[in-house]
């Protein structure tokens, strides 16, 4: 289909002006019958791709996703541009809602799922029955082995493909090294030649990093910035428990309004503060990672973090999320030395030890619902017949890999030279001749020379007089 | 969730604390049914499912410490002087479940998404808004919501809500309205979590979550007791999964005229288990036919060895050597019978 016709269907359907890198050719290439991976960055509009296909092919989109929160987000989304017959399957329902939706499969367009949801036996001979439009991999780097997020489940996917009678696949992700797109491709036996891939670098969002002495340094700095830099803004954490206390000290140190979100807060709660940071009713998010992934705030105009994530992967993907408006962004990294014992602590909640390893291999009826989730990682593998020594290896190797991508955050923390080479480099990407005119640390520049200097506050909540509820209900209920 | 745990204690009489979590956490059993009864904790039946066994005896150490409980016998607490004083000034604040059994009779989950929802539904149609991102994933909620406006219509839903909510909001402490209130989320409203109501409010994050269940425990009550049409929403949401399955199965099959014995043999059961089954019925419902299992020789008999004063301490035991054909069966259903009648239901 031409580009002009596709560019008509946008603009009617999704009243958006018009595509993003890399939409089209992954458009094409589907409408071609061909499979791909697109190697999309955060903020591109992936999830377009096969919305747009489906508009044009009116066929089932079965869409592998690997966490709940962002299937429910993209089910949300779905429904707000009129996507009715949108899906999640997943442990969310209740029994009685799954019965009903597995009864009614195929009146949905666009059904999601985690893998796991996929090899359930009385789930996928119900799937196998639909005449299937297209199979999504979402987040398909969870595929490799040599990616920081690797799920077993996603091994499955490709056997699970060829049982479905290989329908036409599309694989999604915002980050892939070389080696992760090579796993990617023969997993799922993607011919190279299909891959549409965009830069992952962002040239509006200017890379910054400090270093400080310690935890109370780290806290005044970022007092201080938070208080120059124009908002919105994120900070992420590596912990609740700090996304919670830094949130009230910024609450109670300054004039912005700031609120926490984590995997903790209820589904309401989360709702209220993601819609009142999308409508500037916030200035600032203290966030853990859970954050953001399904969120399309377009102008965050600066990406903190309190800590280093555990990987380069997620650190760009959580930077991603500013200057979705293509206007100018700042992404600051506040590293002590001691941050690598909060990164190894943890990596090793993560892994199980050889203990435990031995322990729970021998005697898998004591791991239950409730076991952390390295040790239920454990059952997981039993059940694929691994043995213990292969289960060693298996975690031995995973550590290996863990530790590696906290050695690339801090090759890139601590590198000397520009920040955004380093990224390109870490994902095979070919330097910049040509870089943006504010790059990266390695040239100072103030808020002000990026056009981010503070503006003014808006009122915060603890000096609002809390509304009646006689005027509450008469707004809502538009009685007045 | 749960109150302050103060709340769930008295001064005069000695609670113990594992049937206050086997009944939170839903893990019933026929004695822990009979003393959550005994000490009118059955409306806090699957309150808080995750509860763990060690925080929760951590806290209540913690009351202990702070002066507020008493332990004078392992695992049984009762409040103290200075836990009573406290516990006062909580319920005239008003910020405690008023209507803690209500819990039992709805499903609280369920009922919150769906009320949360038709506020939403109502407002956006207030203003001709047809998109806007729903407040909850819950499909059966949203089931529900939709079902109700498509027999009633939207228009009908903006005024029962508005109507009703004022006139309910209308009877409570105005700034708690107010607190509750700021949570509605609708057109161009965001609402406002516990927390950021706290920083508006003389209230702590807590105290704000406990009004906003008891508000809305209340509310459902409100609706179905004005006859608004609203109380379908409310009905749909009724729980009635405080009896286990199995015991309504063996009642029912009692109200059809066979005996214990026939039970027994067609559920493959033993006679005891249908005998707990009973017992297990007859403390939560009102109206099971308890006399049925109690003569007049025997209730009389009975009532000579046993009152409201001692009917929690007397042990089956003493009463069969003195009463040697009484049945454990029986010896619950007048405890049972005696405890309804001190408490006029």
């Amino acid at each position: 289909m031409e580009e002009a016709k596709l560019l008509e269907i946008l603009q009617t359907e999704y009243q958006y002006p018009s595509f993003r890198p890399g939409q089209v050719e992954t458009l094409q290439k589907l409408l071609n019958n061909e499979a791909t991976l697109a190697v999309l960055p955060t903020g591109t509009g992936k999830s377009l791709c096969y919305q747009l296909y489906q508009r044009i092919q009116r066929k089932t989109v079965l869409i592998i996703s690997p966490l709940i929160s962002l299937m429910q987000d993209q089910v949300e989304q779905l429904k707000y541009l009129g996507d009715k017959k949108v899906v999640a399957l997943n442990s969310q329902l209740s029994y009685a809602e799954r019965q009903y939706v597995m009864q009614h499969l195929s009146m949905y367009d666009f059904i999601y799922m985690s893998p796991e949801m996929l090899q359930n036996q009385d789930i996928f001979p119900l799937i196998r029955k639909l005449n299937l439009g297209l199979l999504v991999i979402d987040e398909a780097h969870c595929i490799s082995q040599w990616g920081p997020d690797f799920r077993p489940d996603y091994l499955e996917l490709g056997r699970l493909k060829k049982q479905l009678g290989n329908p036409l696949t599309l694989a999604l992700t915002a980050t892939a090294t070389t080696k992760v797109t090579q796993d990617i491709l023969e997993n799922l036996e993607l011919n190279p030649a299909n891959i549409v891939r965009c830069s992952v670098d962002r040239p509006n969002i200017y890379l910054d990093v400090k270093e400080v002495t310690d935890d109370q340094a780290k806290q005044d700095l970022l007092v201080e910035m938070v208080q120059n830099l124009q908002g919105p803004g994120l900070i992420y954490f590596s912990s609740k428990r700090k996304a919670e206390e830094i949130s009230a000290l910024l609450n109670a140190q300054t004039n912005l309004r700031v609120a926490t979100y984590h995997a903790d807060l209820g589904l309401e709660q989360r709702y209220m503060i993601q819609h009142q940071f999308l409508d500037d009713e916030l200035d600032i998010i203290c966030a853990t990672s859970a954050f953001g992934m399904g969120v399309n705030k377009k102008n965050i105009r600066y990406v903190l973090h309190y800590h280093y994530p555990s990987d380069l992967e997620s650190y760009v993907q959580e930077i991603g999320r500013a200057g979705r408006d293509g206007q100018q962004s700042y992404a600051g990294l506040i590293y002590a030395k001691q941050d690598y014992n909060l990164q190894v602590n943890l990596l090793e909640k993560t892994i199980p030890d050889q203990n435990e390893i031995r322990y729970y291999s021998q005697n898998p009826e004591l791991i239950t619902a409730d076991s952390p989730e390295r040790i239920q990682l454990i059952q997981h593998l039993l059940a694929k017949k691994q043995t213990e020594e292969q289960i060693l290896q298996y975690f031995k190797q995973r550590r290996n890999e863990k530790y590696q991508g906290i050695a690339g955050m801090i090759t890139y923390l601590t590198s000397d030279g520009c920040k955004r080479d380093e990224i390109l480099s870490y994902f095979g990407e070919e330097k910049q001749t040509q870089k943006p005119r504010y790059c990266c640390c390695e040239t100072s520049v103030s808020y002000e020379q990026l056009g981010l200097m503070h503006q003014s506050d808006a009122q915060k909540l603890s000096v609002q007089p809390i509304a009646t509820y006689q005027d509450v209900l008469a707004k809502l209920f538009k009685t007045k | 969730m749960h109150q302050p745990w103060i709340l769930y204690f008295e001064p005069e009489k000695l609670k113990k604390a594992s049937v206050l979590r086997q009944l939170m956490t839903n893990k019933i059993t026929s004695s822990s049914l009979f003393w959550g009864f005994y000490y009118d904790w059955l409306g806090y039946i699957n309150e808080e499912p995750k509860l763990q066994e060690s925080i929760f005896l951590k806290e209540l150490a913690q009351l202990v410490k702070l002066g507020d409980l008493m332990m004078p016998q392992q695992g049984f607490y009762q409040l103290t002087p200075q836990g009573e004083q406290k516990k006062q000034a909580m319920i005239e604040a008003g910020l405690y479940l008023h209507k803690p059994q209500l819990l039992a009779q709805i499903d609280y989950p369920l009922w919150k998404d769906v009320f949360y929802l038709s506020v939403q539904a109502a407002s956006e149609y207030a203003y001709d808004q047809k998109r806007y991102y729903v407040i909850t994933s819950n499909l059966q909620a949203q089931y529900y919501v939709k079902q109700w406006i498509k027999k009633y219509s939207l228009a009908q839903l903006v005024t029962e809500l508005n109507e009703t909510l004022n006139k309910f909001l209308a009877q409570e402490d105005p700034q708690l309205a107010a607190a509750f209130s700021a949570s509605l989320v609708g057109y161009q409203v965001n609402g406002k979590t516990a927390l950021q109501i706290a920083e508006m409010t003389p209230y702590s994050p807590a105290e704000i979550s406990l009004m906003q269940v008891d508000f809305l425990l209340r509310y459902a009550q409100y609706i179905v007791q004005e006859q608004s049409i609203l109380k379908e929403l409310v009905a749909w949401t009724k729980n009635e999964r405080r009896v286990p399955q199995s015991a309504l199965v063996t009642y029912q099959m009692y109200l059809q005229g066979f005996d214990i014995a026939t039970i027994s043999q067609r559920r493959h059961v033993k006679p005891a288990t249908v005998e707990e089954h009973l017992i297990d019925v007859a403390i939560i419902k009102r109206d099971f036919p308890r006399d049925a299992f109690l003569t007049p020789e025997l209730k009389t008999a009975l009532s000579q060895m046993m009152s409201i004063q001692n009917v929690a301490t007397i042990q089956y035991k003493e009463l069969k050597e003195k009463l040697p054909e009484l049945t454990f069966l029986q010896f619950r259903m007048f405890q049972i019978d005696l405890l309804r009648k001190e408490r006029n239901n």
